[in-house]
């Protein structure tokens, strides 16, 4: 049973489409990175799967359950400003969030509350340091016992330490219940070393989906002379030229070209490059627009 | 919680991809002769306490080395080093190999050469006599 | 659920039941001091009834000069009550969970979403109710140890008394809540929700307080010319007045206007001694034959309070509807 599926999924807010016509599917087990730049529409998605905004237009499902409206009972989600009661203390909180749900493990939440430094249960939720804010939100988020665990923007605002801190125990999660886990981030170099599914998402669409091996292998970056681009075989995702080099992007690169080198990208670079290309299309767009608003005026 | 015998360490910025990078930090401890067969390897979930990695790219890892003989997996029970890479010529202090390096890096440092130079010199003399596989294209 | 509702208006909670006993230890200590002032000045007698038996008039001014604002501000209490319900416990119910992003918390539990307002509502709005009851109580008791010394002597359908008799007060403090509420889960800003919350209950209040009378079946006398209507001093509640013609149909108001100034404008281009005499006898020769008013006495005013709370406290369901269709799609 897949842990999310969606289905032609897009939502719009007023006049605007945050998401376009998404279709993708999260494999279990996977700790996938969902990455875009801001306002690409990484967390209407979030939210979606989570149940808590409908979309517009198609269908998301959780374990082969339609959402409609209500987060599924195998699903967990940490909203990106962690959304926690913070007059509470964290023993409090813990006790509110046990009320709240049917399925609940005290024991589980102990456990994270006691990982790295630990966290003082008698701590006003709002004296917390950002870190270990993050810690109670991750920690009664595992108490529903989910199989899917989504997390948004889990590492913004913290300082390094606390990053990786938070991503151990997420990783924690993940070796001791085999749990899937979807997190986003605009910077990718904070996940590169624990996802191995990419989900890119750029203006609302997905731009690259799959298992980060495969995605790097389908990929080559190719290096050569400017002047002699029509060898190249393979689709073409970006460029950049300085004068007499071209830096080329393909996906499905045939062999390289007498004259050019070829090397597969890493994730970063992988990313870089799909992010600059639709950049490039968009204010090329624009200045499509605004040509033509001279002429006629 | 480590079991204290191997402790990973991932260097973000070499570009070696993490699985690469465990890999290899095992083989070089059984070189050293810091693991030895039946030592048992951390489990997926030790390392991850420690390092923030994907446990699905430390298991990855294990089966790599499994693949390669080096190690195999007990249900149940974790994974144990099931043979020696170690050898006269690597481990201990006074390995004879090691003493000579040891007396050409003294040797090097009292002529003036920084740590780039020393890398620079290695690298040309190791690839004239390991010479690196053809890049693939 | 009920727990996390408690802890979540916990500090709101506590303020009401500090209000109740400060309340309560005041309405004690004022009430055995008014007790005391009657005494004192020999009131006793007049507190059932005013009559010839409590002659002492002097007396009874000095007394309603001392206590007539403190009972006034009693009663005032009663009516502020409502709308201090509707303001700090009806607004920011959902306004500061939706300012705060805390709501994606509670709809991201298993919780469903209904349950969750519910047992906020119920939480909030119970509490505040029963305080308010028995301030209402309270005061009342206190009121009547004044009896017809004190405001009670206006009668039910004034505006003070009215306010906080029978279920009226409950019925405005349910109402704006609701609409405290409603405007929060809309606005989801509880500063908004605070003050449009207070307009709105104050316009709305005042708005119906005069419709309310309305509603209820009156009762019609007739006077014949030149007599008075009783119902303009026994306290009853008069909802409508005008003439009627010498079949007992009602004119219509500008016309028995225009038929009246008529009669007194020939009485006085005659300026004859019998002025009045004459202007009595033209009256019915122009069709104006009896005043009549309509009113509802005030052994009924319970009826008028059923009606009063079944205004407010449909309105005050309706809002609640309208919070849980925004709750449900809040997102």
């Amino acid at each position: 049973m897949t842990p999310l599926t969606a289905t032609a999924v897009g939502k719009r807010y007023r006049t605007r489409w945050a998401v376009r016509d998404c279709s993708f599917t999260i494999p279990e087990g996977k700790v996938v990175a969902l990455v875009g730049p801001n306002g690409a529409g990484k967390s209407t998605l979030l939210r979606m799967a989570a149940g808590l905004v409908r979309p517009t237009t198609g269908e998301l499902s959780a374990f082969g359950t339609p959402l409609r409206g209500r987060t599924h009972p195998d699903v967990s989600f940490l909203a990106q400003n962690r959304s926690l009661y913070r007059d509470l203390t964290v023993r409090e909180l813990v006790r509110a969030c046990a009320a709240m749900n049917d399925r609940w493990s005290t024991d589980r939440v102990h456990e994270v509350l006691g990982l790295l430094a630990g966290v003082d249960h008698d701590a006003k939720i709002g004296a917390l340091s950002a870190g270990a804010l993050t810690q109670v939100a991750i920690a009664v988020a595992l108490g529903r016992l989910p199989r899917l665990l989504l997390l948004d923007e889990p590492l913004s605002d913290l300082d390094p330490l606390a990053r990786d801190e938070v991503l151990r125990i997420v990783m924690t999660e993940v070796a001791d219940r085999g749990t899937t886990v979807v997190m986003s981030s605009h910077l990718l170099s904070d996940l590169r070393e624990v996802c191995d599914h990419v989900l890119l998402i750029d203006e609302g669409r997905v731009q690259v989906d799959g298992d980060v091996e495969g995605v790097l292998a389908e990929h080559r970056v190719l290096v050569g002379p400017a002047a002699d681009e029509a060898g190249v075989e393979g689709k073409l995702i970006g460029a950049t030229r300085s004068g007499r080099q071209s830096t080329l992007l393909l996906r499905g690169a045939g062999p390289a070209p007498a004259g050019w080198v070829s090397t597969e990208p890493d994730l970063e670079s992988l990313v870089v490059g799909y992010l600059r290309a639709s950049r490039e299309r968009r204010s090329s767009a624009q200045r499509g627009h605004a040509g033509r608003g001279a002429k006629s005026a | 919680m480590l079991t204290g015998v191997i402790e990973f360490r991932i260097d973000r910025r070499s570009g070696v991809s993490t699985y690469v990078q465990i890999v290899q930090q095992v083989e070089q401890a059984m070189r050293l002769g810091l693991l030895t067969a039946g030592d048992r390897l951390p489990s997926a979930r030790e390392v991850v306490e420690a390092i923030a990695v994907n446990p699905n790219t430390v298991l990855k890892a294990y089966r790599e080395l499994e693949r390669a003989g080096l190690v195999e997996a007990r249900r149940g029970l974790g994974t144990f080093v099931t043979r020696s890479l170690s050898s006269e010529a690597t481990t201990g202090g006074d390995a004879p190999l090691r003493r000579e390096l040891a007396g050409w890096l003294g040797r090097a440092r009292e002529r003036g050469l920084v740590v780039e130079d020393v890398d620079a010199l290695y690298f040309a003399v190791r690839d004239e006599h390991y010479p690196p596989p053809e890049e693939r294209s | 659920m009920i727990w996390v509702s408690w802890r979540r208006q916990r500090a709101q909670l506590i303020t009401l039941l500090g209000v109740l006993l400060v309340g309560a230890a005041a309405v004690v200590l004022l009430r055995s001091n008014m007790i005391g002032a009657i005494e004192s000045l020999q009131l006793t007698g007049c507190v059932a009834q005013t009559g010839p038996e409590c002659a002492d008039a002097d007396a009874a001014d000095r007394f309603r000069a001392a206590w007539t604002n403190p009972l006034h501000l009693g009663q005032a209490a009663i009516l502020l009550l409502p709308a201090l319900i509707g303001v700090f416990l009806g607004a920011p119910l959902f306004a500061r969970e939706l300012e705060q992003g805390t709501h994606v918390l509670a709809f991201t539990q298993s919780v469903s979403r209904t349950r969750w307002m519910v047992s906020k509502l119920v939480v909030a709005l119970v509490p505040a109710v029963v305080v308010l009851i028995a301030l209402q109580h309270l005061v009342s008791w206190w009121l009547s140890a004044a009896g017809v010394l004190g405001p009670r002597n206006s009668g039910s359908f004034h505006f003070l008394n009215f306010g906080v008799e029978h279920v009226s007060p409950v019925a405005y403090a349910v109402f704006a809540f609701a609409l405290g509420t409603f405007v929060g889960a809309v606005s989801r800003r509880t500063l908004v929700a605070m003050t449009a919350g207070l307009g709105v209950f104050t316009v709305a209040r005042f708005a119906l307080s005069d419709l309310v009378g309305h509603l209820v079946p009156p009762q019609r006398v007739e006077a014949a010319l030149g007599e008075d209507l009783k119902v303009y001093q026994d306290g009853s509640l008069v909802t409508g007045r005008g003439w009627l013609d010498t079949s007992g149909r009602v004119v219509p108001d500008d016309r028995a206007d225009a038929l009246n100034l008529a009669c007194k404008r020939s009485v006085t281009e005659a300026g004859t001694a019998k002025s009045q005499e004459e202007y009595l006898a033209c009256l019915p020769e122009s069709g104006l034959a009896t005043t009549y008013a309509d009113f509802v006495p005030e052994s009924l005013a319970w009826q008028v309070h059923l009606v009063d709370a079944a205004i407010f406290g449909g309105l005050a369901v309706l809002l609640l509807v309208g919070t849980a269709l925004v709750l449900r799609r809040q997102s």
